[in-house]
């Protein structure tokens, strides 16, 4: 066990020694290269790191000192974060870059997350999930996996993750002026009408920036914009709600989390969740920002039309054609992605990301003794991962042909015997 | 008997003056007064006895009225000869000569900032004291419970499971003046120049215990939101000086707070100790009583109102200034509870008084403040670098 150990450790310093190697002029894309594993150190005071995990459901902010490829950032803001995935062992980390140093920036940067990835067994489906996002040009945060080290002693695998905040934005759409806000999952949720109080949209809403605003100012449009959404005449319904929501974008997004069978997106089990929510300054127009996709990746066979029905927006946008059509149109594109080969026959480009990560993260996950679950559990999930990436595109190709048969008998799809359907 | 006060007195075996200090103040200023009592105060409310036994003994009991730590000063004072005193009880740690000057006998209505920040006030101690060579050197020696009861050192440290509080330590304090011209022939004008040096030195525990800078009016302009912990260690440099009509005084105080393993660490070390928190400043004040009277041993109007007189009446001025900071420290200013360089600020202030001594008992000051920041956001008046305010105190000394 003792071999295995420094075995593990030395491979994972194999790893981090690629990423140091590369120094130099560093931007915010070097942090977020998923190509390495970066290395990332935090120094806290040991009082601070103690009751950051013992109070892990707090929001207290810590000072720590940042170190990454031999920069280093003093005083920025560190605190638990996540919602489920909090946890006193292997905390997830917000770090604050600004937060005691007024103007100060890393790499650009105001914050980052440090995901724990303690919610998915394989650490791998945000990772890639966020990545096809990207790929179809979903706004979507950037990511890299990241060995955290605190006070000098490995502390875990994590996946450092762009925050969606100004900088953020400004990245995705050219301006950060307008109004950000974080959706905050208290219901069960799908868009229905709430009426005119704006006191019913708040608390879900959660305002980034803009903070003091007037309530009318920051919630109004969201409150037209919901009422647009369940009121409109099914024939005005995409002109009527284009003036709050750029449609065309949603329906890239659910047609992405839909390929990636996301439990817990925008059209998710619990409703809507994980999303932020930009409104384009100067405009009442609105986009999506995917957020946390932990849940990703569960199901080869999971349903294209999950979640459909339950949401008011997708099932009015399901009813007009342009855009029932560039949803399945964008379905089709994501499986295509997915599977895109560099010959035939090869693996598609999904399995091969699963494959490089494998290798990437291996020696750390293993090396990684704060996770909650085993290295056997690491194995079999990440397995099931190359299993999905391997298989899920003829699924959908199939489900896509299959619910456009206007003929009502195509067959139903399937999955070749002995694939397991599900992630445990 | 009546001497100034009601007292007691047996010939020369036993004195005791029954004492009275009442004093109330109408105030103004750019800042909200609300939080911080309003425009009007009543300031000092003490009652108490002061005298003397066998002409060896000296005693004070002295309580204010309505609070819920009433005792000020409670001691014995053992006179074994002039050189050689010892006293004990509940008293000034000797340090800053405006702190152990009475506050009924201050030339301004307020002492200055860096005093208020800086000096230790009350604690329990024994101390030794006397004068040596003619009254031309004063000493004090002295050993407290803890640094007084000025800057409270309150904030429990965040401490983990198994680890025990540290205490506040024991206070030492040292404080020597010297009159170099009070025993010299000739120089009369210099026989009243005092110059001396004192220093405090304590152990504050482990928690958010910094000195703190307040504004005039208790505005915090550098609060109490840096990890402390070690030695506290104050030193202070005074000059008095009253030659006939005519005042001049002028301190420098400097307290600097240890931050032992307060840091963050480093790839060297963990918890690394940070660079000493310092609170320093100085004031100079002058002033002028206009009707003559000295100002050596307090200013007494020779014609008090209604006895054929108007009075005394002074004019003064001051300026201070205190500053908080981190010198020597590296690292962007950070406003970071273990931040390496804290964040500096400073208030400098400009006071123009007047005292109007209407007879022995009563006295009327007027004082107008103004009041300059260094981090304007970190003002009384957030992103106003400066202002005005001004107070007006009736004092009634029995």
């Amino acid at each position: 066990m003792r071999l295995n150990g420094r075995l593990v450790m030395a491979a994972l310093c194999a790893c981090l020694a690629g990423a140091a190697a590369s120094a130099g002029a560093q931007t915010s894309d070097d942090l977020f290269d998923d190509q390495v594993l970066q290395r990332i150190d935090l120094h806290v005071n040991t009082r601070d790191w103690y009751w950051l995990k013992a109070e892990f459901a707090s929001n207290t902010y810590y000072t720590a000192d940042l170190r990454w490829r031999g920069q280093t950032v003093r005083n920025v803001g560190l605190r638990s974060r996540g919602s489920g995935s909090r946890s006193a062992v292997k905390p997830g980390l917000l770090v604050d870059i600004d937060r005691y140093v007024t103007g100060q920036t890393f790499l650009g940067l105001t914050s980052f997350v440090l995901d724990n990835l303690v919610t998915d067994a394989s650490c791998l489906r945000e990772m890639l999930a966020m990545k096809l996002l990207r790929r179809m040009g979903v706004p979507a945060p950037r990511e890299a996996f990241a060995a955290l080290f605190v006070n000098n002693a490995f502390a875990g695998l994590y996946a450092v993750t762009e925050a969606i905040d100004e900088t953020a934005v400004d990245r995705l759409f050219g301006e950060h002026q307008g109004y950000l806000f974080e959706y905050q999952w208290t219901m069960v949720y799908n868009f229905e009408y709430l009426g005119a109080a704006l006191e019913a949209y708040a608390p879900m809403f959660q305002p980034v920036n803009h903070t003091f605003d007037a309530p009318s100012t920051l919630y109004g449009p969201i409150e037209a914009m919901v009422r647009t959404i369940n009121d409109a005449p099914d024939p005005d319904f995409a002109t009527s709600v284009e003036p709050y929501l750029d449609l065309g974008a949603f329906v890239r997004m659910v047609a992405g989390q839909a390929f990636l069978a996301e439990q817990d997106g925008l059209l998710g089990n619990w409703g809507v969740n994980n999303f932020y929510f930009y409104r384009l300054q100067g405009t009442t127009r609105s986009r999506f920002i995917d957020w946390d996709a932990d849940h990703a990746m569960t199901a080869i066979d999971y349903a294209l039309t999950a979640g459909h029905n339950e949401s008011v927006l997708m099932r009015r946008v399901m009813q007009v054609p342009d855009l029932r059509a560039a949803y399945w149109a964008a379905v089709l594109e994501a499986a295509a992605l997915a599977d895109e080969a560099e010959e035939a026959g090869a693996p598609g480009w999904l399995e091969r990301e699963v494959v490089r990560f494998q290798a990437l993260i291996g020696p750390a996950v293993r090396a990684d003794t704060l996770k909650p679950y085993s290295n056997e559990e690491f194995d079999q999930a990440s397995a099931y991962q190359m299993t999905f990436a391997h298989q899920r595109g003829a699924f959908v190709r199939c489900e896509v042909r299959r619910l456009g048969d206007a003929t009502g008998v195509a067959p139903p799809c399937s999955v070749p015997v002995g694939s397991a359907l599900r992630a445990k | 008997m009546w001497d100034d006060r009601p007292s007691l007195r047996f010939g020369k075996a036993f004195r005791m003056d029954f004492r009275l200090k009442l004093q109330a103040d109408v105030r103004a200023s750019s800042q909200d007064l609300a939080p911080v009592g309003g425009t009007f105060e009543m300031g000092r409310k003490r009652v108490g006895i002061k005298g003397a036994v066998l002409q060896r003994l000296e005693y004070e009991v002295e309580v204010e009225i309505g609070d819920p730590s009433p005792w000020r000063d409670v001691f014995l004072d053992i006179k074994i000869a002039s050189a050689a005193q010892v006293k004990g009880g509940k008293f000034k740690v000797p340090f800053s000569l405006e702190e152990l000057t009475s506050p009924t006998e201050l030339d301004f209505v307020y002492r200055p900032r860096v005093v208020d920040a800086l000096a230790p006030a009350r604690d329990i101690g024994g101390m030794v004291h006397g004068r040596l060579f003619k009254k031309v050197l004063h000493y004090q020696v002295g050993a407290f419970q803890h640094d007084g009861d000025g800057p409270k050192t309150l904030e429990p440290p965040p401490l983990v499971p198994g680890e025990v509080a540290g205490l506040r330590g024991r206070a030492y304090a040292g404080r020597v003046v010297v009159a170099p011209f009070r025993a010299a022939s000739g120089y009369k004008a210099l026989k009243t120049l005092e110059i001396g040096g004192a220093m405090v030195t304590t152990t504050v525990p482990e928690g958010m215990n910094n000195l703190q800078g307040r504004s005039v009016f208790d505005g915090h302009f550098f609060p109490r939101s840096l990890y402390v912990n070690g030695p506290r260690v104050r030193t202070g440099f005074e000059l008095n000086w009253m030659p006939g009509p005519a005042s001049i005084r002028a301190e420098y105080l400097r307290a600097t707070d240890a931050r032992e393993g307060q840091g963050v660490g480093d790839e060297h070390q963990i918890d690394s100790t940070l660079v000493a928190l310092a609170g320093q400043g100085w004031y100079v004040s002058g002033t002028w009583v206009l009707t003559g009277e000295k100002t050596d041993g307090g200013v007494v109007a020779k014609r008090p109102l209604f006895q054929g007189g108007f009075g005394a009446l002074q004019v003064g001025a001051r300026y201070e200034t205190l500053w908080f900071g981190t010198p020597g420290a590296t690292g962007p200013p950070s406003t970071s509870p273990r931040t390496s360089q804290a964040m500096e600020n400073r208030d400098s202030v400009v006071t123009i008084g007047v005292n109007w001594y209407v007879n022995r008992w009563v006295r009327v000051q007027g004082n107008a403040i103004h009041e300059t920041f260094l981090d304007p956001a970190r003002s009384p008046i957030p992103g106003r670098a400066s202002f005005w305010s001004g107070v007006c105190r009736l004092q009634f000394v029995l």
